[in-house]
């Protein structure tokens, strides 16, 4: 038996089809969305709609973008020498929050995973090799999760390019900002000893 | 509120949105076991650490209506030399792989807990391949699948002459009744004794045992198509185990 008008359903099953949206939360949504101002909901739709047409992946970086190549990539301002390997464009947006870095970046769009059978030959590896022989880049910086899998890529990565004579280094693992010792768990502790750094 | 208390390996951790994790636990107590992490994934997690696979850790869970979560944890081992080196974290996740697809859900089995401890403890100085090998027969062993190697698994009669190995008939074939499965291979005797050690010597006692590359590719077809009648698929990570080892494909 259905509850609702043809197109109301309709709205609730796409909307339910999204991440974490069950159905109850996409009939809310459903619901928002018809008693809100209309030209709300048409920004809402119209946005979906450019997004989806006009972003791309770059095809230097493999970040999203809507102009080729990415702003990051054609920014002069930028230094060409580092290279960052993130694993997902929303790394590249992660670390650009932190305003410490001006190299450019490289997307792999995944990690090795032995489990979910993710290999090297799933992953943007090649393209990074592709980079890397111009010559221009001196050092690659691995920031890949500090997990199994970004452990997994971070190793096969620095086999792979080691050899071709660039600077191959890794993000330091530690403790986050705010954290206590004592919850510290002893692979995040030795690491963090390892990356320990003279008091300025 | 109600909370219980386990001891258990982590064999997968997957990242379900929202800073939770489901993990899939094998635990001393109660067997495979599926429970949720919450915030697991964020920095400022406590128990982020604690919940990557392969640890060994201490939980304290939490029952929910629909799946229990993890309430807190403790780390007992954390096994950092697997996350140090590509062919550790191949076997280890194949060990943690075939452990899943082989066992249901809370069926506690102390002996199995016990070899997947000891075989990732010995993987930090032994030799990855044999413990695998060890780990696979000595796992169908237990949960009732063990191969027949000492008699021909179709007459029972002795294992003269020429001797194949059909992963149908559940082990070795004398010369008489090696046509009884088209599928049999034909394999050496000294596989099967190796095999029969595999099976039968603590892993602990393996680093004694010397295999040539034959034997071991020999072994590694052999348990891997038995396996893969048992479980009726194969083992994502016997695919990147092949890429990163030697051996051939099986």
């Amino acid at each position: 038996m259905n509850y609702y008008a043809k197109p109301v359903a309709h709205l609730i099953d796409q909307l339910s089809k999204l991440p974490g949206i069950g159905p109850k939360t996409a009939q809310r949504l459903a619901f928002y969305l018809l008693g809100v101002p209309a030209e709300v909901a048409y920004n809402l739709a119209r946005s979906i709609e450019k997004a989806r047409s006009t972003i791309q992946y770059c095809t230097v970086c493999g970040n999203f973008t809507d102009e080729e190549p990415c702003f990051i990539c054609r920014d002069e301002r930028r230094r060409r020498d580092v290279l960052c390997v993130v694993e997902r464009p929303r790394d590249v947006v992660a670390m650009e929050k932190s305003r410490s870095f001006k190299g450019l970046y490289h997307v792999l769009h995944g990690a090795i995973s032995p489990m979910e059978g993710v290999g090297p030959d799933q992953l943007h590896i090649r393209e990074l090799l592709r980079r890397l022989e111009g010559g221009e880049v001196k050092e690659m910086i691995l920031a890949t999760n500090p997990n199994i899998e970004g452990d997994a890529t971070a190793i096969y990565l620095s086999g792979l390019i080691k050899p071709l004579g660039v600077r191959v280094t890794r993000i330091a693992h530690g403790l986050p900002v705010g954290a206590d010792l004592e919850y510290a768990d002893e692979i995040t502790l030795s690491k963090a000893l390892e990356g320990r750094q003279e008091m300025k | 509120m109600k909370l219980y208390k386990m001891e258990a390996i982590v064999l997968r951790a997957r990242d379900i949105g929202g800073g939770d994790k489901l993990l899939v636990l094998y635990s001393r107590e109660y067997g495979k076991i599926k429970v949720i992490a919450h915030g697991a994934s964020k920095p400022s997690s406590r128990k982020r650490g604690f919940v990557q696979p392969f640890n060994h850790t201490k939980f304290l869970i939490q029952r929910g209506r629909e799946i229990d979560s993890v309430s807190q944890c403790e780390g007992v081992e954390m096994f950092s030399f697997i996350r140090e080196d590509l062919k550790k974290i191949g076997y280890a996740s194949y060990l943690a792989e075939l452990l899943d697809a082989l066992t249901p859900e809370g069926e506690p089995n102390e002996f199995l807990f016990a070899l997947l401890l000891e075989t990732m403890r010995l993987m930090n100085n032994g030799d990855d391949e044999i413990l695998a090998r060890s780990f696979e027969i000595k796992c169908v062993g237990f949960l009732g699948y063990r191969p027949v190697l000492d008699s021909c698994a179709e007459c029972q009669g002795q294992t003269g002459g020429r001797i194949h190995f059909s992963s149908g008939l559940g082990g070795v074939l004398c010369e008489a009744c090696a046509s009884a499965d088209r599928e049999a291979v034909s394999c050496d005797r000294g596989v099967v004794e190796t095999m029969k050690v595999l099976l039968s010597w603590p892993p602990v006692k393996l680093r004694l045992l010397k295999v040539g590359r034959p034997a071991r590719n020999q072994i590694k077809v052999l348990l891997r198509d038995y396996l893969k009648y048992y479980m009726e698929h194969e083992l994502k990570s016997a695919a990147f185990l092949n890429r990163f080892t030697q051996g051939p494909p099986g």
